[in-house]
């Protein structure tokens, strides 16, 4: 009887609280008081709040409104917000991109709002940046986004930790492709027991001398601009890279157990000799950062080109939920615009979070709480202070890399894949089915050819049409 | 004969448990171990050179950890109890004949064993018109009734000897005293058993969490897990489209990562056996008449 009765107070206080819990969730927007809900991913910091106040009191004076950051974990961001966005709930401004919560999805779906008319009002902040990445904000000939303009100009390289180039003589300079680098190779199997000489994933064909049309196993030759569709695994190219692979794991630079260990990453503790990597400006700095010592990148292919639609690594879109579509494009403005807003954002406050070398430079206190990895996501990157070890003028050579470099023809294009959905699936299942070939541990030449017919059997012709027939499409409409 | 046959299969089940136990003890052999061995040889059952650095560095800054402890502590204690009772409560009237709705009742519990909203649709209700994200509330009440645990419950409930409850009421016996002084004392496997169940899955759930919880201080342990995979997958999968910045994502060591596994789920491998007894004869007792 006692017990009963005990247990059932314990009950109905549990309840009680319940119902006081659920009142208290409620959020309402005080009345004639802004506050913007903005999404971005990241790792969360410690001292969030103290940098929010600060950013809340400037945006504040300056636009009249205060912004509410919320900082998602990087790794569950896209699911996250896949699930705010497709249940409608109402936000106003989140980061977008091709890797995590993907653009072109949200945007076809109409998950954003189109910027135009927005942007037709403020021209110096749309010239302020190149066209071409306008453009690959553009959906259905709709600005979705606005793109936080960084380096886009990348080659092709292979990293090699300087202690050990130096160690064997590498002639850095005379390296013109992953060839010369055998001698290298061989040095690292004979004296290195803890290190694999070469990791040979990531050296990809396709960016050598194919670029991508968005389907899978079909590009075209960007240097022809004629727009004719290859298969690039029936390519001579596609056919010596598994030769030179398998080459490099019958003499030993590859570990023997790459097929197994494709997955396993590198993060931050050197596995091997040689691995490849995407340069540009600033690269040679990340990955010091990262490795704890100087990596050398050497360039694979001469001219740095534009990743074909890089400005949709990193945007910032305006939700179609939102109240306040205006007010969301002018925070976006002012932060690409206001330095001092963005690197307070980006790195926190000064002495406490990160202490002034010079005028541009900045070191970031450990253990100050407040050590991002997202500066990317709210602004233009050339806005930010140089941390420690990164060269002074990065930003003025990236940006003139940028404006320089040659916009690829098929700039802009978006394959529709409507009529060929189930043979990009299939591909893309055969495409990943083989993609062990070239780790170089097995024989390849029969598994090419199963390789090429299993791709045919697939619809690779059905696609490969349709994608010329989209490209002669663009390319006419482009000339008109 | 007899002898053979119980050696033939205790040396199968030796098999068995030795399966069973061997990616453990690798977890647990790999978190003592550094780095550099792991790199050089990969894992093993034995830790080649011991090392307690990834616990140390694991313990540097315990506050997260130890947070997170108290959430998914928390979360599933309140939220054990309360299914278990909310689940009883219900299956109670379900068991007895006399109860009006009965048929109504059940088919409104187990039709939701076959059809469910989905995930947008839950996740529109919790967020929008219950405002439970970011709450605490969150981690323990969209559980709180499971229809397969309420079959177990009823079922139960079924088999205990109809007398005793008209025995009760003829002494004057409530119906609520009834649950808490005759049902439950006779009940109690099927209680462990479901409370088990259900604390099983409270511990380990992450996915909760992932979907309405921001909040720092509202994040459980397995989710603490959970992000650093995630984080490493994402890193994976799409290394060569995300911005160079990205990769310096503090990505812990594997030594930490395993460190980490065998801190978070150490506590609920010691409380299993304690519930072991009950655990075992409470499955038998759904089946039989299920």
């Amino acid at each position: 009887m006692k017990f009963g009765k005990r247990l059932l107070a314990t009950v109905l206080a549990v309840v009680l609280m319940l119902s006081l819990a659920g009142c208290g969730g409620e959020k309402k927007e005080e009345a004639g008081e802004t506050k913007l809900l903005w999404y971005v991913l990241g790792n969360k910091q410690r001292d969030m709040e103290t940098v929010m106040t600060e950013f809340n009191k400037r945006v504040k004076e300056k636009l009249g409104f205060t912004v509410d950051i919320q900082v998602i974990d990087t790794g569950v961001y896209a699911e996250k917000m896949n699930m705010i966005i497709s249940s409608g709930e109402e936000f106003d401004l989140c980061f977008t991109s091709s890797w995590s919560n993907d653009f072109l999805k949200n945007a076809k779906n109409g998950a954003f709002y189109a910027l135009d008319d927005l942007l037709a009002e403020e021209q110096d902040f749309y010239n302020s940046i190149p066209e071409y990445t306008w453009n690959s904000a553009r959906i259905n000939g709709k600005v979705m986004a606005v793109p936080n303009y960084q380096s886009y100009t990348y080659y092709e390289a292979a990293a090699i930790p300087k202690r050990l180039a130096e160690k064997y003589n590498v002639d850095v300079e005379a390296v013109e492709e992953l060839q010369d680098l055998e001698p290298y190779f061989e040095q690292i199997k004979k004296n290195e027991p803890n290190l694999y000489p070469l990791n040979p994933i990531g050296f990809n064909l396709q960016t050598w001398i194919y670029f991508g049309t968005g389907a899978p196993a079909v590009g075209v030759i960007d240097a022809d601009a004629d727009g004719k569709v290859y298969s690039i695994y029936e390519t001579d190219e596609y056919e010596q890279k598994l030769a030179l692979v398998r080459d490099y794991y019958k003499k030993g630079y590859i570990r023997p157990d790459v097929v197994s260990a494709a997955g396993e990453e590198q993060t931050n503790t050197i596995k091997y000799g040689c691995w490849r990597v995407q340069a540009g400006a600033g690269t040679a700095a990340n990955l010091k950062d990262q490795y704890g010592e100087e990596i050398i990148e050497i360039p694979l292919l001469k001219e740095p080109v534009l990743s074909n639609n890089g400005a949709r690594a990193t945007m910032t879109a305006v939700s179609r939920t939102s109240k306040h579509p205006k007010e969301a494009l002018q925070l976006v403005k002012l932060l690409n615009e206001d330095k001092d807003l963005y690197n307070l954002i980006y790195f926190g406050i000064e002495g406490k979070h990160y202490e002034k070398i010079d005028d541009e430079t900045v070191r970031i206190i450990p253990d100050g709480g407040y050590a991002t990895t997202n500066g990317f996501a709210f602004g233009s990157q050339f806005n930010s202070y140089y941390i420690e070890g990164q060269e002074k003028g990065l930003w003025q050579q990236a940006d003139e890399l940028n404006r320089r470099a040659k916009v690829m023809f098929l700039d802009g294009f978006e394959l529709n894949t409507d009529n060929i959905k189930t043979e990009i699936a299939n591909l893309s299942a055969v495409e990943k089915e083989f993609d062990y070939l070239v780790y170089g541990a097995e024989d390849y030449e029969k598994l090419h050819k199963e390789f090429v017919e299993k791709l045919k059997s697939a619809g690779l012709e059905k696609v490969m049409a349709e994608v010329q027939k989209q490209i002669d499409e663009f390319i006419a409409n482009k000339n008109k | 004969m007899k002898k053979e046959k119980s050696i033939i299969s205790h040396i199968w089940l030796i098999l068995a448990s030795i399966l069973c136990l061997i990616p453990f003890i690798v977890v647990v052999s790999v978190s003592l171990t550094d780095e550099a061995t792991l790199n050089e040889f990969g894992y093993s059952i034995f830790p080649k050179t011991f090392s307690l650095d990834a616990y140390k560095y694991i313990f540097l800054d315990p506050e997260p950890i130890i947070r997170s402890y108290g959430v998914t502590i928390a979360s599933t204690v309140v939220g054990t109890v309360l299914a278990v009772l909310v689940m009883s409560f219900l299956a109670y009237p379900l068991s007895r004949q006399d109860f009006k709705f009965k048929s109504v009742v059940s088919f409104y519990v187990f039709f939701t064993m076959l059809f469910s909203g989905g995930l947008v649709p839950s996740y529109m209700l919790i967020t929008q018109y219950l405002y439970l994200k970011d709450n605490f509330w969150v981690l323990v009440l969209p559980g709180l009734v499971t229809p397969f645990h309420v079959i177990l419950f009823r079922t139960f409930f079924q088999q205990l000897p109809g007398e005793l409850f008209d025995a009760a009421k003829i002494d004057g016996c409530s119906d609520v005293r009834m649950i808490f002084q005759v049902v439950l004392p006779l009940s109690k496997p099927v209680f462990a058993t479901v409370a088990l169940l259900g604390a099983l899955t409270r511990w380990n759930d992450w996915y909760t969490c992932l979907l309405y919880i921001n909040d720092e201080n509202l994040v459980t342990l397995q989710y603490q897990l959970q992000r650093i995979m995630k984080n490493v997958e994402l890193i994976k999968t799409q290394m060569s489209n995300m911005p160079m910045q990205m990769m310096n994502v503090d990505v812990p060591t594997e030594s930490v990562r395993m460190a980490l596994a065998v801190v978070v789920s150490g506590p609920m491998i010691l409380v299993f056996p304690f519930f072991q007894k009950y655990f075992a004869k409470g499955l038998t007792v759904g089946s039989v008449k299920g």
